[in-house]
């Protein structure tokens, strides 16, 4: 079994964090556009690897833990995916008609 | 200080050969559930991310809105509280009880901190007259459409967290008493950091959270 992080390496994660968190905040008042929430999200991507490595310790678990989590993200991600590209590539919705004022004839 | 439970031998139950054996199996078991609560946040984070896509405007006027400084606080504080955590295992490990419980205490402090201001948070939300389901005066004096889909999947999202940091700190406190009666040490670590676990997913599904609601 390899070696699991020191207490220093936990604490240095733990500054690296809030630096990430604390570089997160700050480019939150950079005028970034559409580019704000990805950058955002790859910024947390970055901590919750960094949670899951030297926290978790998940790189030092046995093998069917790590498939489990891998086994996870790929179910999350197909999930995630396959909704964006439903919403986006929906029709639009064609507008209400307007109601008869006459009895509606069936149609089928 | 010597550790009286670095000498004990602890025997595993009878349908495991070894402690370690046993171990594994109860850290395989949390992940495993670990790995439930990665799929209920990611299909709820999935419902948010399709809104989202609907009302792009909405939503990013209701971030706007939130009560940014003190989500960001929070999340300061549970990323400290997980640093806190994992020293306490590192600790235990090692034997060091009287450390390890007062990380784990501080741990707890940490979260009973992030409660009282998510609680902040929800009240501020209450006087502007934001509930969930678009109920509240706010959504009378702003119709954008979107408004009630965000602010109710906020209060869903945020409160559906709020109540895993509970059972977070329920079996943090356990831990810690455990360990003030000595049946947590060096021997039977692998509790400890089954807890643990738990409470660095709960702070890595709010660092998904966090972006999604307060900065973009």
């Amino acid at each position: 079994m390899s070696v699991r992080p020191s207490l220093k390496a936990m604490v240095v994660t733990g500054g690296v964090l809030l630096a990430l968190w604390a570089a997160s905040f700050a480019l939150s008042y950079v005028a970034l556009g559409a580019w704000a929430l990805p950058v955002a999200l790859v910024i947390a991507l970055g901590k919750a690897a960094l949670v899951a490595s030297f926290f978790m310790e998940l790189p030092h678990e046995s093998l069917s833990i790590k498939l489990t989590v891998l086994a996870t993200v790929a179910l999350l991600v197909t999930l995630i995916a396959f909704m964006i590209a439903d919403i986006s590539t929906r029709a639009p919705v064609p507008p209400v008609p307007e109601p008869r004022h006459a009895q509606m004839s069936r149609s089928w | 200080m010597t550790d009286a439970a670095a000498n004990e031998v602890l025997e595993p139950a009878e349908h495991f050969e070894s402690i370690e054996q046993q171990a594994h199996a109860a850290r395989l078991g949390m992940w495993v559930f670990l790995a439930s609560e990665i799929l209920l946040f990611g299909a709820v984070l999935a419902l948010f991310a399709s809104y989202q896509a609907h009302y792009a405007d909405a939503f990013r006027q209701a971030v706007h809105h939130n009560t940014k400084l003190l989500g960001s606080v929070n999340t300061g504080v549970l990323l400290t509280s997980s640093t806190a955590v994992a020293c306490s295992v590192h600790m235990l490990r090692q034997g060091r009880i009287r450390l390890a419980a007062a990380l784990v205490g501080m741990t707890l402090v940490l979260g009973l901190v992030f409660l009282a201001i998510k609680l902040t948070e929800y009240a501020k939300h209450f006087r502007e007259g934001i509930y969930p389901g678009g109920v509240g005066t706010f959504f009378q004096e702003h119709g954008a459409r979107g408004l009630p889909e965000f602010w109710t999947l906020y209060f869903g999202m945020t409160g559906l967290h709020a109540l895993h940091v509970t059972v977070g700190l329920i079996v943090l406190g356990v831990m810690l008493i455990q360990m003030a009666r000595r049946k947590l040490s060096r021997v039977n670590v692998y509790r400890l950091e089954l807890a643990a676990i738990y409470w660095h997913l709960v702070d890595v599904i709010w660092i998904f959270l966090w972006p999604l609601f307060y900065l973009a």
